[in-house]
């Protein structure tokens, strides 16, 4: 998979490719709008990350450039503003997903993971991690032959977690995609906690095996072994 | 051109001279005319006389016609006998040459018919009457002249204070924003418009000490977990260590950076409530409903505590908010409730009808309770009752502050007081659909 990034932020764009290549994708960065237009012009990408504001050329122009020559790789923009008119502004020009600067990694992997995956229908019926499965027609979580039984919110929790698993899994993704909130507050961290560590208690704490990880100022990940 | 007109002292100068101009014009000509009409009708009734005389003399005895010249009081006459001279008098040359005025009469009585022709010189009355427009138009010139200098000089003296004011208005800077403006005579339009300006820089003055001790408080909150960062980070670099360590450092430098995103949200959340920028979308929302959301999604905070939480929700309140916007006051204020409520302790969530126009949600909790001086200010950005509390918990003093501007932009007010029993009493006043119309 061939990702090309525009930031103008070298750190950032160094930090993205460095991310993104331990993730074995295939990265090219491009500092400037026009750098990064000439790129996808002369080479074949499945993915295009592209900062809004570029020195020169802003992002949602190149963007609009691009979607004018009937490109349709998934475009996804990073944004420092966030008014509902931006989102806007960004979405009609053409653009498939937006994030909002500071991201933290892991969405961004979501972000990328929900984009290339576009298109394809998986429908999925059973979530399975070493012995623990989650049959998602029954609502049945077990442990080996041991059935868990959770609330919905934490079966939520679980699901999006072991949909993600191997991958790490943010605050800010679970406050969206499971809590349903668009802003982020202190009490909704600690309900996440809350919930998380009551998670843990049903699915970890009577086994030797951990199954859900705690990666300290990222988030929580679920993975058959510690990583 | 256009520079000058611009300028109101000129404006009322040249407007001022006009009229005063056009005055005068008007009086100049009236006069003029005036004693026009008066010197050319005794002219003409001295004419008349003349003329009458001759006649009476024609008719009478024409052949004494010389006579009349002789006497000596009709200087110009001129008499016809059939379209021949009977007589004209010595002077009747200078008729055609200068300036005369004319008159003429025809007796047909019963011999031949006579024209008779009777003249007087106006030469004099012409001059006197040019002489006349000559000094109106001087006059009027100077008038209008006059009432241009003194026109200036009246505007600058009455424009005077506001240059003055100006100047003062331009001295005052955002750092003498408490300077205030002497007021003369606080009746007069002056001392008015001196008044407005002293209460508009008394309320800038209030909304910037607002803004510095916020940019202050705001720096100190940011600093904190800049600080905590930077030593975690200078230490991991001291000396080599293993690579849980280095884990753990940066993690840990995460955890600070998740901090500052935070608190830049919350922030962010506070100055777009404040510029108005950020549009609200209300809609008719069941506050019911809400309530019991907000409710469902802390209740495992509660529930941690083994608190119980009692429900005392109507059906059908409704009000026209923005619910996601509202959704986070009423869970930073039971967020609060959870947190200062002791453990096993009671929470009181209630949603009603008080009055036609106003809806309530009351959250009542039963913590230590908020001393009477400090329930104004608990919704002051960063305030914290007691500071080292509530910053472990990961506060920055900004949940209520957030509440409140939630609530007031959604045309509600809230309040705290004490509960019966122990503890404090929320209030969210939303104003019920039918109090906006």
């Amino acid at each position: 998979m061939r990702i090309l990034v525009v930031e103008d932020e070298q750190k950032l764009a160094d930090a993205l490719r460095a991310g993104l290549e331990e993730r074995h994708y295939e990265v090219r960065t491009a500092l400037t709008g026009e750098d990064g237009f000439f790129l996808v012009n002369s080479e074949v990408f499945d993915l295009i990350i592209l900062d809004v504001m570029l020195p020169r050329r802003d992002g949602l122009e190149v963007l609009r450039a691009l979607r004018k020559q009937h490109l349709e790789t998934p475009v996804l923009l990073l944004t420092a503003r966030d008014t509902v008119e931006d989102r806007v502004a960004g979405l009609d020009s053409g653009a498939d997903d937006y994030l909002i600067k500071p991201f933290a990694f892991p969405e961004l992997l979501a972000r990328i993971r929900a984009l290339l995956r576009r298109g394809r229908a998986d429908q999925i019926l059973r979530l399975k991690l070493a012995d623990l499965e989650m049959d998602l027609v029954t609502r049945r979580v077990a442990r080996g032959d041991k059935s868990i039984e959770l609330t919905a919110k934490e079966y939520e929790l679980l699901d999006y977690l072991l949909r993600h698993a191997g991958h790490a899994v943010s605050r800010e993704m679970l406050a969206r995609e499971v809590w349903h909130s668009s802003t982020l507050a202190t009490p909704l961290d600690n309900v996440i906690d809350v919930t998380m560590a009551r998670l843990r208690r049903k699915i970890d704490e009577p086994f030797d095996r951990k199954l859900i990880h705690t990666i300290r100022g990222v988030g929580f990940q679920a993975a058959s072994d510690e990583s | 051109m256009s520079g000058f007109i611009r300028s109101i002292r000129w404006r009322l100068t040249l407007w001022n001279a006009c009229a005063l101009f056009a005055i005068l014009v008007i009086f100049a000509i009236g006069n003029y005319y005036i004693v026009r009409a008066r010197i050319l009708g005794q002219l003409y009734q001295d004419l008349e006389r003349d003329l009458q005389n001759v006649v009476h003399v024609v008719r009478t005895e024409p052949n004494e016609v010389d006579e009349l010249e002789n006497h000596g009081t009709i200087p110009l006459f001129e008499v016809m006998e059939d379209g021949k001279i009977l007589h004209r008098t010595a002077a009747w040359s200078t008729v055609e040459a200068g300036m005369h005025i004319t008159q003429t009469a025809i007796v047909h009585d019963a011999g031949p018919t006579y024209t008779i022709t009777a003249a007087r010189d106006s030469t004099a009355t012409g001059r006197t009457l040019s002489t006349l427009a000559m000094v109106f138009i001087i006059l009027t010139i100077c008038g209008a002249a006059l009432a241009l200098a003194a026109g200036y000089f009246l505007a600058g003296r009455v424009l005077a204070p506001f240059g003055a004011l100006a100047a003062k208005v331009r001295a005052i800077s955002a750092e003498s924003l408490s300077a205030r403006l002497s007021v003369e005579n606080p009746h007069d339009e002056f001392g008015k418009l001196t008044i407005n300006i002293n209460e508009t820089l008394e309320r800038l003055d209030e909304s910037f000490e607002r803004l510095r001790r916020f940019t202050a408080d705001a720096s100190h909150e940011l600093r904190t977990p800049l600080t905590a960062m930077r030593s975690v980070g200078e230490v991991a670099m001291q000396s080599r260590h293993d690579e849980t360590f280095y884990r753990d450092a940066v993690g840990s430098m995460l955890e600070e950076v998740n901090r500052l995103s935070r608190l830049v949200e919350s922030l962010l959340e506070l100055t777009r409530g404040d510029g108005g920028a950020l549009q609200i979308k209300r809609e008719l929302s069941d506050l019911g409903g809400l309530a019991k959301s907000v409710v469902e999604c802390l209740r495992v905070l509660a529930e941690e505590k083994e608190q119980k939480i009692s429900l005392d929700i109507d059906s059908n309140i409704y009000s026209t908010i923005d619910s996601t916007v509202v959704r986070q006051a009423v869970t930073n204020i039971l967020d609060n409730a959870i947190q200062y409520s002791p453990r096993s302790g009671a929470i009181g969530v209630c949603v009603k009808r008080v009055s036609a126009d106003w809806n309530i949600i009351e959250i009542s909790d039963s913590g230590p309770g908020i001393p009477p001086e400090h329930r104004t200010k608990i919704f002051d950005r960063f305030y914290r009752i007691d500071p080292g509390r509530s910053r472990a918990r990961g506060g920055a003093g900004l949940g209520l502050a957030i509440a409140k501007r939630a609530i007031e932009r959604n045309g509600g007010r809230i309040e705290v007081v004490d509960n019966k029993t122990q503890g404090s009493v929320f209030r969210i006043f939303l104003p019920s659909p039918a109090a906006e119309k």
